[in-house]
């Protein structure tokens, strides 16, 4: 006894800790598990009703649902739809949030106001936004291609093209999103110690190189942060796409959430869909360490 | 020590409760039957496709006071809001689902295998003869009664009479020679800036379920059909036909000829916009198409026509929403729920449907037809016709999802070669080809 309390330290400490721990452990680190087990598993829903808490029935089936889900080239395209949709939508929004957020870190009047406005789309709905976009963004009558023939170009049916379709959503997600990240790095700017400006100032530094050699380098952790998350949001695309384009044209837009959403929700292949996530969080964990490795290069 | 002793004792005591509280628990009956002899009321629950507060649940809640009224041994809770996918499921394997489930007969169909619901045949097989034999096998599996069909809707076609005056066209088209003639009249520049800006006809060309339907109808009119089974009993890929592929050229034709130049982005609800909105003069829709353009005031009288045959005759798309009992309901319960379905799905029931439901000018307009055969002599449809068309379409129906695999069919082939084909990308021939070995393919791993 008076070993395990030697290793454990005082016992009463996980007893408060133990309501926490039930809760995530049944409804986050069980699931987990259980949908690890599931995508190796040959699962009949209406088996579920007569199935336990802890069982989950069905045949074994090995990796044979991940496989297919590499060999079906739909999935691969939205692999790579999804990561298209990412190259555009994480470094628009990071620079966007970067220059709105030293924008609105000035000591001007109104300030709190205009970030108040940046702030907003992100309070909107996807489906509000989404639709806004499907209006702004019409081939035919849509704002952005009367102003286009106000100078003479003739805008593309945009939502309808398999070349634009997919920016298109991903600028509406930047739009959305950018005034939240602006938060973040406004929070990281106001944590950048004056002084560091005041020694560029003496040094003659310019406002580039000062952002160039103070700001950019410091926010470096926020940076990490934000693309994370950034990076996790790309890969979860899907309620845009679902209403403004439903996956097409030709299948351009089709992302690996629309196809899981499918496949768990529709047709309820719980196995399948399951494997699809993880060869999806595999994904993420693999740019995530390189993320890390590359920031922890930078910054010592 | 003590204290901390108990404290332990007692979060553990905690854990093991929280974790046999979430076990299963189907044994439990909750019978929810008043006992006393003559008072003894059998209490269901009856989950609808729409919000219970809307104007269709108000309409639906008035159908079942008048069900209560006829048996006060029964009361019927009404509970809103659309239950699909994994929400149905989640609910009938909670063993606490409603008694009687408004659902999609293609989402019956999809845990019909599964034996999700209560085979009502039973009950309900001498019924058979009250709904063409193509409605009613939207409800069967197997040869077994998962949904007893209560409301749904056919297509039609629906038409500016003042655009047809105006462009001098005197009837609706019956044909589609006579569809793409008239069509081709309406698409005119009223404004003189050298482009239209009036279209024939709304069509759908978004990548998504509203093309299926609209191209579907016309494929069958054609004569194709989306599958068959071969020799061995085994379902294939039909639509790559020359009639299917014949039914795309004239749709595309159609599509680019006659429709908004935007139509490749459109789905049902924003072509239904554009027509309430004089931007087309036709489009195809079900009977909730007029109910929107008198409700929005378009300033027009809009007209209902049957949709224009194609080689092969006249065909549209039909869907039912099915009354089902999830598997667990039993007793007083199930008796109960069997007569509430009967009564739903008799004719007093079924005419009250067509009342509609209430708008907020305090007008009632109708949301979806019943689905019996029989119901053409009923006098809501002698004093409006324009809605006798649409149960006129039971008659030649058209089925969306003839079996539960071409779902996903659908979703991740199908949607996407039509789109990839009336956009100009690829041939009416290649894009059918394409559904054709993929889906097979799909089929077969089923």
């Amino acid at each position: 006894m008076s070993y395990i309390r030697r290793k454990l330290g005082d016992l009463s400490a996980y007893a408060f800790i133990l309501p926490a721990f039930l809760i995530l452990g049944l409804f986050l680190v069980y699931p987990v598990i259980w949908s690890v087990v599931a995508s190796f598993k040959d699962i009949k829903p209406m088996a579920l009703q007569q199935a336990g808490l802890f069982e989950i029935p069905g045949k074994i089936v090995g990796f044979d649902y991940y496989a297919d889900a590499l060999q079906n080239p739909l999935f691969l395209k939205a692999l790579v739809n999804t990561l298209y949709f990412g190259i555009i939508f994480v470094p628009i929004t990071m620079l966007g949030s970067v220059l709105l957020a030293l924008l609105v870190n000035q000591k001007l009047a109104g300030v709190n106001f205009v970030r108040t406005v940046f702030f907003i789309p992100y309070i909107i709905s996807v489906v509000s936004a989404s639709l806004i976009f499907v209006f702004l963004f019409n081939g035919d009558r849509g704002l952005v291609n009367a102003l286009l023939s106000n100078i003479g170009i003739e805008g593309p049916n945009w939502l309808a093209s398999s070349v634009w379709a997919m920016p298109v959503i991903a600028i509406m997600t930047c739009w959305r999103n950018i005034g939240y990240f602006m938060l973040i790095y406004l929070s990281g700017l106001q944590s950048i110690p004056t002084d560091l400006y005041e020694v560029a100032d003496v040094e003659g530094a310019s406002k580039f190189e000062k952002f160039r050699y103070v700001t950019w380098p410091l926010l470096g952790r926020v940076s990490l942060v934000v693309m994370i998350l950034l990076l996790i949001s790309s890969l979860n695309v899907f309620q845009e796409v679902y209403i403004m384009t439903g996956g097409g044209p030709a299948d351009s837009t089709t992302t690996v959430p629309f196809l899981i959403f499918n496949r768990a929700f529709k047709y309820y292949e719980i196995g399948p869909a399951a494997a699809m996530s993880y060869i999806l969080f595999v994904i993420v964990i693999i740019i995530t360490i390189i993320q890390k490795k590359l920031v922890d290069k930078r910054l010592g | 020590m003590l204290k901390r002793t108990i404290t332990i004792a007692s979060l553990s005591a905690l854990l093991i409760t929280a974790t046999a509280a979430c076990g299963n628990n189907t044994d439990k009956e909750n019978s929810g039957t008043a006992e006393g002899g003559k008072d003894k009321v059998t209490e269901i629950n009856m989950q609808i496709a729409w919000a219970s507060d809307s104007g269709r649940g108000v309409a639906i809640r008035e159908i079942l006071d008048e069900f209560q009224k006829q048996n006060p041994d029964i009361k019927v809770n009404m509970l809103g809001g659309v239950q699909y996918g994994s929400k149905l499921l989640t609910q009938i394997l909670s063993g606490k689902a409603p008694e009687v489930l408004q659902v999609q007969y293609g989402d019956v169909k999809a845990l019909a295998g599964e034996e999700a619901f209560i085979d009502l045949s039973g009950d309900f097989a001498p019924q058979k003869d009250n709904y063409a034999p193509e409605i009613w096998s939207l409800s069967e599996n197997d040869g077994k009664l998962y949904g007893m069909p209560w409301i749904g809707h056919t297509i039609q076609l629906i038409y500016n009479k003042e655009m047809f005056e105006k462009a001098g066209i005197k009837e609706a088209p019956k044909t589609w020679d006579e569809l793409y003639e008239d069509a081709k009249k309406l698409t005119i520049d009223t404004n003189g800036d050298g482009k239209p800006d009036q279209y024939g006809i709304g069509l759908s060309g978004k990548q998504g379920p509203d093309m299926t339907w609209m191209y579907g109808m016309f494929a069958q009119q054609a004569g194709a059909k989306l599958v068959e089974q071969d020799a061995n009993g085994d379902y294939k890929v039909a639509i790559n036909s020359p009639e299917g592929q014949k039914a795309l050229e004239f749709y595309t034709k159609l599509m680019k000829d006659t429709s908004p130049p935007d139509s490749l982005n459109k789905d049902g609800a924003a072509i239904m916009a554009d027509f309430r909105n004089k931007v087309v003069a036709m489009e195809l829709q079900g009977p909730w198409g007029v109910s929107d353009a008198w409700k929005g005031d378009a300033g027009f009288e809009p007209a209902v026509a049957e949709v224009p045959a194609g080689p092969a005759g006249k065909a549209t798309e039909v869907t039912a929403y099915l009354l089902s009992v999830p598997t667990g309901v039993k007793g007083d319960k199930l008796d109960a729920a069997k007569k509430l379905i009967t009564y739903l799905t008799g004719k007093e029931a079924q005419e009250m449907i067509m009342k509609g439901e209430k708008g907020d000018d305090g007008k009632y307009y109708p949301f979806r037809i019943p689905i019996r055969k029989d119901m053409m002599d009923t006098d809501y449809f002698k004093e409006h016709p324009e809605f006798l068309t649409f149960q006129k379409g039971l008659s030649y129906p058209f089925t969306l999802v003839p079996i539960p695999q071409w779902q996903k069919v659908s979703d991740e082939v199908y949607q996407s070669a039509l789109n990839q084909v009336v956009s100009g990308s690829i041939s009416a021939a290649d894009g059918l080809k394409m559904v054709e070995d993929k889906g097979n393919a799909m089929i077969k791993a089923e």
